[in-house]
Formats: structure tokens, C-alpha cells, sequence
């Protein structure tokens, strides 16, 4: 599911068959690249609260599931001063990647899957920060994501084709690049 | 990804701490006018009239450095002052390079880093003096070795320093990297 069909989705307390709202934005945990709640007005339900989002809406199992904000991240979203579409996905070496277009995750476990940029998507699990200013992600370079090739952006991919030296990187798709470096 | 930059184009970037916040910019880049290498950044507020600040960022708490960003891995990264730590700093600009057997190979206009966790000073941009070396009046590229000789001056690099000047940067860093080798060889 993607980050831009979840907003707006109607919120069903089951207790009483009422809809309590729509869901206007969503709680990121980066460091363990997930969403961890909704924002419900100004106040959040945590994803532990929730059996996921289902296929019409999401159900929540009373009003007492609701909180109001609890953490920084938490007050981030709700005031949306975090809300990461829209702003420049830097690495952690400084290197802008583009700006985030929307986030892919999984509608039962709520685990980010992938980070899509406007012509590129790289991975969920990539995700370290989602602060005021940008979106920080691990860097193609440092020991963290080697081997994971598939998480890696194009032009990553054609610098490390680059440092290998491989004939006819200039003119390969991402899955070229992907096939000659793996 | 792995490249150079001038450093000069690291003043008004952003320094972005890993959990996405921007607190402030790079208001200058300070060198060790002792050895030449970079020793940190001093900053200011955000906007074309962002006003000093006295926080300074040291470039031992530099998580990376990039063309886009100066990334930290918090704000406690950033030194209340840079207190003693800027005295006898100051910048290279302007500087004559000069190699060991007393070539002038131009002035510094310009201070080349290398990016990515390991960033390092690397080399100089440099005018060259008048019709010399030919090449056509053109900035060039001398690369800078491990340790050097710098008074705030003059640079001092060993004469096979230009062997290795480049009239770009992108074939660059194939000669910083083979100058260096080719010195550590030398000296072992």
C-alpha cells in the first residue's frame, strides 16, 4: 500500500460501528523502518492497536485506543512537521537522491518496503531519519547495505558500475546495472 | 557514491543531522593553516542573511560530507564555541604552491575535497602563473600529498607533485590517488 492511499481512509471504531475519522497522516519509526501509527485529528493510534490497515478502512477497537501524542515523533506527525512526501531524500554521505514522491509499505505489518523517489525507488530498509529538513538514508557505500544491490537507487548504481569499471554502463536500464554487478 | 568537490561549495549547505533536521548552514570552511587539512565549519542561521552563530562544527564529528549536505549524527555533534580550537586556523586561499625545488605552479583559488565517511582534503585549484607550464591560462588541479609544508604563505609540495596537476576534475582523483602511491613508495 502505498503512503498516499492510506491518507484520508475512513477510521471505524468496531465497538459501536461509528467512524471516528479519517486517517490524516502517518507515524514513521525509521530506525526500524516502519509505521508505527495514525494520526486521527490530533490524536494517534499506535499500529500495535490496529490489525493493519484493511481493504475500505481502519478499524480500531474504541476510542481508547486513541492518545494523544507521546513522543517527538509522534507530535511530529500530528503537527506535520515531519510528513516526508515532498522533501529532498539526502544519504548520510550528503548526497541528495531526489525528492520522496511516496512510501510503500505493508498494509498487515506496517514494515516500509520501499522509499519511491519521482523516476526511482530504493529500500524501506535504507530509512534512518524523517526529520523537519529531509529524509535520511543509509548510504550505498558503507558496509550496512552492501550486498543489497536491489535497494539501491540507479545512479548508485551506475557509481558503483563506475568503480568496477564495467563496459557499457552509460546506455544500461536499472536492471542491466543491477544483472552486470551482481 | 564517491567524488570532489570544491570546497568552497559546501558554504550556505545544509548541515542535516541523521534524523532529518537541518539546524543550520555552513557559514565558512576552516582549514589548519599548519597542515593544510580541514578542520571544521563555522555556521550560521538558515537564509542569505542568516546570522553567525557561535556553534562550530568540528570536522572530527563530520558523519559525512557530500555535494548536497553536511551530515552530522546529531546536534550534539555541534561545539558551543569553536574556543581555541580556531586559533592558528585560517584559510589557504591565496596561498603560492610552490614545489620543493622552487617552481611557482600558481596560486590557490580553490581547496578540492574528497566526500563520502572518509572526506579529506585532497588537492588544490590553482591559477597558474602567467604562460606558464602551457596551459592556456586555465585553472589546474595539483594534488596535495599526506603532510606538506604550509606557512599561511606558500604551500610546499615535492616536485613530482607536477607530474599529477590535472586541468579537471574528473580525472582528478585517479591522480591524487596515484601521486600518493606513488610518494608512499618512494619513502618505504
Amino acid at each position: 500500500m502505498r503512503w498516499s492511499d492510506a491518507l484520508g481512509r475512513e477510521v471505524v471504531d468496531t465497538s459501536t460501528a461509528v467512524a471516528v475519522g479519517r486517517i490524516d497522516a502517518l507515524v514513521v519509526d525509521a530506525r526500524a523502518s516502519s509505521i508505527a501509527g495514525f494520526v486521527i485529528g490530533d490524536q494517534v493510534v499506535s499500529w500495535s492497536a490496529t490489525g493493519g490497515i484493511g481493504s475500505d478502512a481502519l478499524t480500531i477497537s474504541g476510542t481508547d485506543t486513541l492518545h494523544f501524542p507521546g513522543s517527538a515523533t509522534e507530535q511530529g506527525a500530528v503537527d506535520g512537521r515531519t510528513r516526508p512526501l515532498d522533501k529532498p531524500v539526502l544519504t548520510e554521505d550528503g548526497y541528495g537522491l531526489g525528492d520522496l514522491a511516496n512510501i510503500e509499505f505493508d498494509p498487515a505489518t506496517g514494515a516500509i518496503e520501499q522509499l519511491i523517489l519521482p523516476d526511482d525507488h530504493l529500500a524501506g530498509s535504507r530509512l534512518l531519519g524523517v526529520g523537519s529538513f529531509a529524509v535520511v538514508v543509509s548510504s550505498a557505500d558503507r558496509s550496512s547495505s552492501n550486498g543489497d544491490l536491489g535497494g539501491l537507487t540507479k545512479a548508485e548504481l551506475y557509481d558503483r558500475a563506475k568503480d568496477c569499471d564495467i563496459d557499457g554502463r552509460s546506455t544500461m536500464s536499472k536492471d542491466e546495472l543491477l544483472a552486470a554487478l551482481g | 557514491m564517491t567524488g570532489l568537490l570544491r570546497a568552497s561549495t559546501l558554504v550556505g549547505g545544509p548541515i542535516v543531522t541523521l534524523n532529518g533536521e537541518s539546524p543550520l548552514e555552513v557559514k565558512d570552511v576552516v582549514f589548519d593553516r599548519a597542515s593544510g587539512e580541514l578542520r571544521g565549519f563555522t555556521l550560521r542561521k538558515k537564509g542569505i542573511l542568516g546570522s553567525p552563530v557561535s556553534d562550530y562544527l568540528p570536522w572530527n564529528a563530520v558523519h559525512g560530507l557530500g555535494p548536497d549536505a553536511v551530515m552530522i549524527s546529531d546536534e550534539s555533534a555541534l561545539a558551543s564555541d569553536a574556543g581555541g580550537d580556531l586559533e592558528g586556523g585560517g584559510d589557504v586561499l591565496g596561498n603560492r604552491v610552490l614545489t620543493e625545488s622552487g617552481t611557482d605552479l600558481g596560486e590557490v583559488i580553490e581547496v578540492v575535497v574528497s566526500t563520502g565517511a572518509h572526506a579529506d582534503v585532497v588537492g588544490f585549484e590553482v591559477e597558474p602563473v602567467a604562460a606558464a607550464h602551457d596551459t592556456g591560462g586555465r585553472n589546474v588541479f595539483i594534488p596535495m600529498p599526506d603532510t606538506l609544508a604550509i606557512s599561511g604563505e606558500k604551500i610546499i609540495v615535492p616536485d613530482s607533485a607536477a607530474e599529477f596537476i590535472r586541468d579537471d576534475l574528473s580525472g582528478f582523483g585517479s591522480a591524487v590517488a596515484d601521486f600518493r602511491s606513488a610518494l608512499s613508495g618512494k619513502d618505504s
